[in-house]
């Protein structure tokens, strides 16, 4: 009860901030443009099969090299493969795998965030072991791991994810130390609440507006790293299409085809510019301060 | 138009500026004219957003220009229209014969330059001297402010100087070229109390010696009565009454400055509970057909919502915004003739 | 200041030790075994296992570790399992070109990555603002290595202006040398260029809204001094803190670069290592990464110092 009274926010303003962000982010030019990208793009992953009949594995040798035309708007592959249905499908692929990485991350990140913040002697060994994981690029990490993990989806969710924890982290970490010293802090645990409901009510909500911002950026530069990574044998296999092998796989005839590389790619930069554009938005919004880190 | 004085070094005349909000525009000053002697101390006070500090930088020609209409009007300085000056000869007049100090001293000076590179900045401007003079001169000026060990702090950056220390040095800044006229918003809002008092001493001890007009902005009565030979009264982006500060402290004839007065405590009476003026200033981007106060004033009548009343004369320097009270005086002077 | 130098390196230690405890267990994840892949597809299992000794790795992972952390104390890296030659030199050899491919790309990242940002802030939501920042997004949205492949197809296949891949060493020419690695340089600063404008932007944005910048203004001071001496040594403050950030994309970026222009630079060393389980090479070469990471961040902390004169001691 005198919780509830110290609390600069109770139920019913907190109900009406949130109606006030979504307001504001729906007149935020750069919202609405990636918000309308995003939303098309997952739209046209999931009806991918209604789009086009074509099945994304199937061998016609007959249609081999065709560029783009009525028939196939993307053209095909070097085993006749539609390349449109092989990108719709790729699109499911790589878009849930930058949607999982953004998430794990995010999760796990909020938790070693937090947990550093609120108990000060796990700080100094959970940060040491974010900064070894920072001490190489993220590319770099993600390549080691997805290498030791195996050709799979799953490894290279997990790959990008690790290598991307330590950034969140360091974010939810800076915001929960700052709503730490607020004073309202002091005010619940003189009345007794424990560490983990103030993690949970109080360092963790306000986290999520850097979190939120932080995790689109995640997702945009999971989708270009999952390109990466199968470009360099390290990734979704085939014959299931991602964006990235997709590229993977046309490379050694971009000069006569240069279509198999060209329409995955741009799909990529679409999703990413997209996300970016999300995050910006949501940036302005949340925080028009926060100087993010991608 | 207001009671012409002898010579006015800087004249204000029907200046109107309007911003661009989120909803509409809105007119911060309106129609405001003033105007300041040579060596004169004139004081501008009222409450935010009553326009007293856009109509400062208007002067300067200082406002953000990317959401402020032109404003209209004239400020008439050495026989030209500040307004419609070229740039580079409004760069030479600012800072250069007419200075300006600002109300935050913690966010109003550049936290990567030296003191000596900051003074000196005006000093190489404005006079051409060469470095080595430029800091000698800063030292000098430093000591003019009255801060102590001045060839030591004169190297030093702002963020080891107070708050107190740092409105100083902008003081500094501000005569270093010995500007003719020397406006100061709310110089000492931000600052303790007993620091006030030192950089009000300061204030009118330099303006006595270097012979500057002052125009002191603030929403302090109090500091008015320390300060000002003249005061303007603004609420509301309209002047609303303008007299000889002791005249006014004796005899107000608006509404509102009766209120302003009232509030400031004092020492010799126990009033209780220090009066507030009821209500708040109407919305900036309102049109309000009658007298802008009328919502909150004590004695208001039929014809003061009706029509927008007019600055009347009301004495030797003296102007009110308030027919009724301008009358009252008139018809009291009648019958004392 | 040497003592600050001293107790952030001191600091680093831990941080070392466990990233190389991590990489080490990285390497001994990875499927495969390269006595196997050394002694071919076909050799006998006594083969494979003498190899096994002779390499040291059919001993506990534990004595593996220390071995290999008592050698590095000594300062030896190892020897590669695949190449024939010892970790350090492998790297010495290769540090030539993933250093020239960084030195152009940064070349180019500074100036223009900060410059842009500070152009589209000081004409704020003009159409200048809005061409900059598009082209911003546009760099940190597009696939590198994609640009790369597109950008050999149009410029050294289609047009032949550039060779389409290897490195030239100094040498043989500056122009050559030079020719062969702005394409892959600038394809590379793409990303860094977005991601330095869009984050000066935003800090000169909050400069120029400070008091101090107006300050400036009533002393006179004309508007190009303004921005240049009173916004920007103040907008470098924040750019600078992200430097370490800015490098380490550099350097990731690297590694896939030198893969698409086939670029003999570490970034390929490691990836090659990492695919063929060459566990020396893999865990020196990243080892080095860390090493060479931490001093930049120290370095980019002095550099800090430099900038913000609040921060400096004294």
């Amino acid at each position: 009860m005198a919780e509830a009274l110290i609390l600069p926010t109770g139920e019913a303003i907190a109900a009406r901030r949130r109606f006030l962000v979504l307001r504001k982010l729906a007149h935020h030019n750069s919202f609405r443009i990636g918000f309308v990208i995003v939303l098309l793009m997952v739209v046209a992953a999931i009806l991918a099969p209604v789009i086009t009949g074509l099945d994304p594995t199937a061998m016609r040798i007959r249609f081999r090299f065709r560029p783009p035309s009525a028939e196939f708007p993307f053209g095909t592959d070097q085993f006749g493969r539609d390349l449109l249905t092989r990108v719709l499908y790729g699109a499911q692929l790589s878009l849930w795998i930058g949607l999982a990485v953004a998430v794990l991350s995010a999760v796990v990140g909020a938790a070693v965030g937090v947990l550093s913040a609120q108990y000060r002697r796990l700080d100094s060994l959970l940060m040491r072991i974010m900064d070894a994981l920072m001490a190489a690029p993220a590319i770099l990490l993600a390549i080691g791991l997805g290498a030791a993990l195996g050709p799979q989806t799953h490894s290279v969710i997990i790959a990008l994810a690790v290598a991307y924890i330590p950034r969140t982290a360091r974010i939810v970490r800076a915001s929960a130390l700052v709503t730490r010293e607020l004073e309202f802090i002091e005010a619940a645990r003189v009345s007794g609440a424990s560490s983990v409901r103030i993690m949970f009510r109080h360092l963790l909500p306000n986290a999520t507006g850097p979190l939120l911002v932080q995790s689109t950026f995640v997702f945009a530069y999971a989708i270009l790293a999952e390109a990466a990574l199968s470009f360099l044998g390290i990734g979704p296999p085939p014959p299931e299409p991602s964006w990235g092998n997709i590229i993977a796989e046309g490379r050694d005839f971009a000069v006569q085809s240069w279509w198999i590389m060209l329409f995955p790619g741009i799909a990529i930069s679409l999703a990413a510019l997209g996300m970016n554009l999300l995050g910006d938005g949501l940036r302005d919004v949340l925080d028009p301060r926060l100087k993010v880190e991608s | 138009m207001s009671t012409p004085l002898a010579a006015p070094l800087l004249e204000i005349e029907d200046l109107t500026v309007r911003f661009r909000t989120d909803n509409g525009w809105m007119t911060a000053v309106d129609h405001v004219s003033l105007q300041v002697g040579e060596g004169e101390a004139l004081g501008i006070v009222g409450e935010s957003g009553s326009g007293k500090s856009v109509t400062a930088l208007s002067i300067l020609r200082l406002h953000a220009a990317a959401t402020t209409r032109l404003p209209t009007g004239r400020i008439i300085y050495g026989g030209r229209d500040l307004l419609t000056l070229p740039a580079r000869q409004m760069r030479a007049i600012r800072g250069g014969e007419i200075a300006m100090i600002f109300q935050d001293p913690m966010s109003s000076l550049n936290p990567v330059l030296t003191i000596s590179d900051q003074i000196g900045e005006s000093l190489r401007l404005h006079q051409g001297v060469d470095k080595a003079t430029a800091r000698k001169r800063a030292i000098e000026l430093l000591e003019l402010v009255r801060i102590p060990d001045a060839a030591r702090r004169v190297d030093e950056y702002p963020h080891r100087l107070s708050g107190g220390m740092r409105q100083r040095v902008m003081i500094a800044i501000a005569i270093a070229c010995r500007p003719k006229v020397l406006i100061a918003d709310e110089p000492t809002t931000a600052l303790d109390v007993t620091i006030q008092a030192q950089i009000l001493d300061l204030l009118r001890d330099l303006q006595q010696e270097l012979g500057m007009s002052v125009i002191l902005i603030t929403h302090d009565m109090g500091v008015i009565a320390e300060f000002a030979r003249r005061v303007m009264v603004m609420y509301a982006g309209r002047v609303v009454e303008t007299a000889p500060v002791s005249a006014l402290f004796r005899a107000p004839m608006h509404p509102y400055t009766d209120g302003l007065l009232s509030a400031i405590p004092k020492l010799d009476v126990d009033v209780g509970r220090l009066p507030a003026i009821p209500g708040s200033i109407p919305d900036p981007t309102a049109v309000i057909p009658g007298c802008r106060y009328s919502p909150r004033c004590p004695m208001v009548q039929e014809s003061c919502v009706r029509e927008a009343p007019a600055l009347l004369p009301a004495g030797p320097e003296r102007e009110a915004r308030c027919p009724p009270r301008v009358a009252q005086w008139a018809a009291a002077r009648e019958s004392a003739a | 200041m040497y003592r600050g130098i001293l107790i952030r390196l001191s600091q680093a230690v831990p941080v070392l030790l466990i990233f190389a405890v991590m990489v080490f267990m990285l390497m001994h994840l990875l499927p495969g075994d390269p006595a196997v892949a050394i002694a071919g597809p076909d050799a006998p299992e006594e083969a494979v296992q003498r190899i096994r000794e002779q390499l040291g790795l059919d001993r506990p992972l534990m004595v593996q570790l220390l071995e290999w952390f008592a050698h590095l104390a000594v300062g030896n890296f190892g020897e590669s399992l695949v190449l024939k030659q010892s970790v350090l030199s492998a790297v010495i050899e290769r540090l030539p070109v993933t250093l020239s491919l960084s030195f152009i790309s940064l070349v180019i990242t500074l100036p223009l990555g900060i410059g842009l940002g500070v152009v589209a802030a000081y004409w704020r939501n003009s159409w200048i603002d809005s061409f900059v920042m598009l082209t911003a997004l546009l760099g940190v949205s597009l696939p590198a290595f994609w640009v790369g492949v597109l950008s050999v197809l149009l410029f050294s296949v289609h047009l032949g202006w550039f060779p389409p891949s290897g490195y030239v060493p100094l040498s043989e020419g500056v122009w050559p040398w030079f020719a062969a690695l702005i394409q892959p340089a600038v394809v590379l600063a793409l990303f860094q260029i977005g991601f330095l404008a869009r984050i000066t932007r935003s800090a000169m944005l909050d400069v120029m809204d400070q008091d101090f910048i107006r300050t400036a203004r009533a002393k006179g001071v004309d508007e190009w001094t303004t921005v240049a001496k009173h916004a920007f040594r103040n907008t470098l403050i924040p750019v600078v803190t992200v430097l370490g950030i800015t490098l380490s994309l550099l350097v990731g970026g690297s590694v896939v670069i030198e893969q698409v222009f086939a670029l003999p630079g570490i970034g390929r060393l490691i990836v090659q290592g990492i695919l063929a389980r060459d566990y020396p090479v893999v865990q020196g070469t990243m080892l080095l990464f860390g090493f060479a990471f931490v001093l930049i961040n120290i370095l980019v902390d002095i550099i800090y110092t430099i900038v913000d004169p609040r921060v400096r001691y004294g």
